[in-house]
């Protein structure tokens, strides 16, 4: 089902590619609802570190309530995948914290075509470190830099 | 020039995400990789928040729980879940670009469900942001 193509790392086929695409774009839709959601949050009901706080614990929940038949597996996770998990977190909570500084310190129509810059970002680590599995070309670059433009015509434009 | 290195911070914060997943990802179950992360992310926001802003917490009511409920279930549950599983089996460099473009979602449901009206720039966003999709998921 999966191409190996080094001892740590596979690559998935075409099948299991689609599969990812789909997963995307409607994680990207999901994310949609929720930025609706969190502007109303923010706006009438609590700060954002305090929202944050408390929509990741029923996040936490709901996934622990549907699939609490996976959480035996834990024990079977090695320290190297804890690490990048934790990571992986952090990463994550450092790029919504310093936008909240960075809108906090600078308008919105130089912050924004930053921060949505992010994919380039991914695009230049995953080069450097996940050369052996990802490939890199041409055309995903250009796709990556229109969505971009784009996403950051619709920003600017509000 | 503080903003400036702030926003790039969140950029690069961002990037090395994704690629840290990535690597985690590999070896274990999309969904139990998701509660994992899920849970050092709410310890660390959590003693953040307490950290910086207790007094905000005096302001929360009970009745609030459910919008939380509903970020929660959206952003982290479904959102990051999805994330996840795209980040696996699509790869950093293809996934990334297709999860942000969650603005044209969000600017989209603003229109159906909130009445904002579109304006040409929006059109346009849309139009690169859709040629972009395709230029991805088209790409080998």
């Amino acid at each position: 089902m999966k191409k190996q193509v080094s001892n740590k790392i596979s690559i998935p086929d075409s099948k299991y590619q689609l599969f990812g695409y789909i997963a995307s774009l409607a994680a990207a839709a999901s994310y949609g609802v929720s930025a609706n959601l969190a502007k109303a949050i923010v706006n009438d009901i609590a700060a954002p570190l305090i929202a944050t706080s408390f929509a990741l614990l029923f996040g936490f929940l709901i996934l622990t309530t549907i699939y609490h038949k996976h959480l035996i597996n834990i024990k079977n996770i090695n320290r190297k995948t804890f690490i990048f998990l934790f990571l992986a977190g952090m990463a994550g909570s450092t790029g919504v914290g310093s936008q909240y500084y960075a809108m906090n310190n600078a308008p919105v129509f130089v912050v924004a075509p930053i921060t949505g810059s992010y994919p380039l970002f991914a695009i230049f680590f995953s080069f450097l470190f996940l050369r052996k599995v990802e490939k890199q070309n041409l055309s995903t670059l250009i796709g990556a830099v229109m969505i971009i433009l784009g996403v950051t015509l619709i920003i600017l434009s509000k | 020039m503080t903003g400036i290195i702030f926003a790039l911070i969140a950029a690069s914060g961002w990037g090395a995400s994704a690629v840290f997943t990535k690597i985690a990802l590999d070896k274990i179950d999309t969904r139990l990789g998701t509660i994992v992360s899920l849970f050092f992310s709410t310890v660390v926001m959590f003693s953040i928040s307490i950290i910086f802003q207790t007094n905000e917490f005096e302001n929360i009511e009970l009745n609030h729980m459910k919008w939380f409920f509903a970020a929660g279930l959206f952003t982290f549950a479904l959102g990051r879940l999805l994330n996840y599983t795209g980040v696996k089996f699509a790869g950093v460099s293809k996934s990334t670009p297709l999860v942000g473009t969650s603005t044209l979602f969000a600017t989209i449901l603003a229109i159906v469900l909130l009445g904002e009206s579109p304006t040409i720039l929006i059109g346009l966003g849309i139009l690169l942001v859709t040629i972009g999709i395709i230029f991805i998921t088209k790409s080998k």
